[in-house]
């Protein structure tokens, strides 16, 4: 059955990034404390298998050190989850989920707590508004502290999100460490509603990442250990798709369709590295669905999961 | 190639675990390699630690931690550091295998050593368990491709355990399954690393669980005795395909763990006590069940 859905943002390359026509001044202040802090243990696939190959895996090629973003109540004070509630069964990869309204200042109070490795961190965001101080990349001889935020340092990004800023967007460190981080799963998105946007009942995140020998959703691999994502029927339900390092994928649900950016019905639609889309429709499907990269060769390596969509 | 050093018997102690034993293990390769530190540190009386192996190509780097001034001299007067006040370094590469020691020209009685081989086994940081897998690591001077026998002597002598092949970086990392208590060696050609010990206990879990409505209360029980040692609560849930992690803790000073957690349906349940990778099996509880009926 098809049904209408709605492609809340384009291509995140698509939006301007640094200079766009300032907010509303009666927009509102969302602030965030956000920390780089270890998960010292990782692991790929905590269930260790393949489910659908039926391949046991092993911890010691699942489970490493990594960094990752984090969310803190104010100043800081202590961690709590990444992710909204029903968006996912799992936590700390993706980073948190930062939500907020066209017209609204965005506050991320970021604090390097790197004791794993020492190393400098930074967040870098995609399709808000900011100065260059709030920029979080690394550049020799130029940039400032935001980019380079050492051990123990702090740094607060001062971001706008524009009417041209609505849809959801990558961040990511841009620091020194970029490189590793990045292929450690230091990365996140920006949820940003037009003004007067209802918000979907359930939001999931997706993020498609090479991590180490696996080919990963949300920092897991395989069908069990990548994010469960659950609804009702009569739900409405917004799935954020991002890819990150330096290979294109292809978003499929099984069962369903959407818009594309074109205005074509599809079921399949392509996402490059740091580039996003959100996806939207009212669920009318009760079942256990596959979602996954259709790049063949990913979904062998773990690029799959389960959405479940329970009966009204 | 020149890489740092790994101390192992500095870095298993810093890092922990056998999945960080060694500098470039994991499933990310040798990306993660300056985890490791390769530093001797020089106390006001002694280095520290006072022997170290490492791999040919490694280097060592000495930093005084003390209030007065030492040197780094080889014994055979190949290399020598110059006066090293408080904070200041030294580093040498040492690229041919074999054993170096050293001194300290200004307080002699302060020696050290350097064993520098071609095949080097990391330490295991933590018991295995008999039966259940326990990944051994360890890196190379030679080329990537390599392969590495993995030996094991339990008292009647080395025989093979298992086999690795030498990574891009060096590293190389393999599953064996242990018996009993065993010392193991990697082996490449002539060249064969220093054994290491791999204590094996052969550790029980005992559980009790009550459910009260949605409240479940699981106590966990591991003897002999291994305070600090993490255990998990595992559900066995469809849609994870098996058993999946919900809760974790660490072993109290009783040798005991306890979980709190709500259910809305009842489910298959077990405890399994793991390495510190939270993940690798060392002992699993008999499957009871939790939640409401």
């Amino acid at each position: 059955m098809r049904r209408l859905a709605t492609i809340v943002a384009a291509l995140a390359g698509m939006g301007a990034v640094a200079c766009a026509t300032a907010p509303a001044a009666s927009a509102e202040l969302r602030q965030f404390w956000v920390a780089a802090t270890p998960a010292p243990t990782w692991n790929m696939a905590p269930n260790e298998r393949d489910a659908i190959h039926n391949m046991p895996l092993s911890p010691s090629q699942t489970v490493f050190p990594t960094v990752v973003y984090r969310r803190y109540t104010k100043d800081w004070g202590h961690p709590i989850p990444n992710q909204p509630t029903g968006s996912s069964n799992q936590d700390l990869i993706p980073g948190p989920l930062l939500r907020a309204r066209a017209g609204d200042r965005i506050y991320v109070h970021f604090k390097n707590l790197d004791t794993l490795y020492k190393r400098p961190h930074s967040m870098h965001f995609h399709g808000v508004h900011y100065k260059p101080s709030s920029d979080g990349a690394y550049v020799p001889g130029i940039s400032g502290r935001d980019g380079n935020v050492k051990p123990g340092q702090t740094w607060t990004y001062k971001l706008t999100a524009g009417s041209d800023s609505v849809g959801v967007w990558p961040y990511h460190d841009h620091s020194p460490s970029m490189e590793d981080s990045i292929a450690g799963g230091m990365y996140g998105m920006l949820s940003i509603l037009g003004k007067g946007q209802p918000r979907p009942d359930r939001e999931f995140e997706v993020v498609f990442a090479p991590m180490g020998d696996f080919q990963t959703i949300d920092g897991r691999a395989f069908v069990g250990n990548t994010p469960v994502f659950t609804s009702v029927v009569g739900q409405t339900i917004q799935w954020d798709v991002m890819a990150m390092g330096s290979e294109h994928h292809t978003f499929h649900v099984h069962g369903h369709r959407w818009k594309s950016p074109f205005g074509t019905d599809v079921d399949t639609q392509t996402v490059g590295p740091a580039e996003t889309f959100a996806i939207r429709w009212k669920e009318e499907d009760p079942g256990t669905w596959l979602y996954h990269c259709h790049v063949e060769a990913h979904m062998m390596a773990g690029m799959i999961g389960i959405y479940h969509v329970r009966p009204k | 190639m020149r890489r740092l050093a790994l101390a192992i018997g500095v870095a298993v102690g810093v890092l922990g675990g056998p999945g960080a034993a060694v500098a470039m293990d994991g499933p990310m390769g040798g990306m993660h390699g300056s985890g490791h530190d390769d530093a001797i540190s020089i106390a006001f009386a002694a280095f520290a630690p006072t022997r170290v192996d490492v791999v040919a190509g490694d280097t060592v780097r000495w930093t005084n931690d003390s209030v007065r001034v030492h040197t780094v001299n080889a014994e055979d007067g190949s290399w020598a550091s110059p006066r090293l006040p408080g904070t200041d370094t030294f580093a040498h590469t040492f690229d041919t295998p074999g054993s170096t020691t050293y001194y300290c020209v200004l307080h002699p009685f302060m020696r050290g050593e350097v064993d520098v081989h071609n095949v080097l086994l990391a330490a295991p940081t933590e018991p295995g368990a008999p039966g259940r897998s326990y990944t051994l690591r360890g890196r190379s001077a030679l080329p990537a491709g390599q392969n590495v026998t993995l030996e094991a002597d339990s008292g009647a002598g080395f025989q093979p355990a298992g086999s690795a092949t030498v990574g891009a970086d060096g590293s190389f990392a393999t599953d064996v399954i242990p018996k009993t208590t065993a010392t193991y060696r990697a082996v490449a050609g002539s060249d064969a690393s220093p054994g290491v010990q791999l204590l094996v206990l052969n550790r029980k879990l005992a559980t009790s669980a009550k459910t009260r409505g949605r409240k479940v209360s699981v106590a966990a029980t591991v003897a002999p005795a291994s305070m600090g040692s993490p255990v998990v609560l595992q559900l066995r849930l469809p849609l994870h395909f098996g058993w999946w992690p919900v809760a974790r803790a660490k072993l109290d000073h009783h040798s005991m763990a306890r979980f709190a957690l709500k259910l809305a349906h009842r489910y298959p349940a077990r405890v399994v006590l793991t390495l510190s990778d939270g993940a690798t099996a060392l002992a699993t509880s008999r499957t009871f069940h939790v939640g409401p009926r």
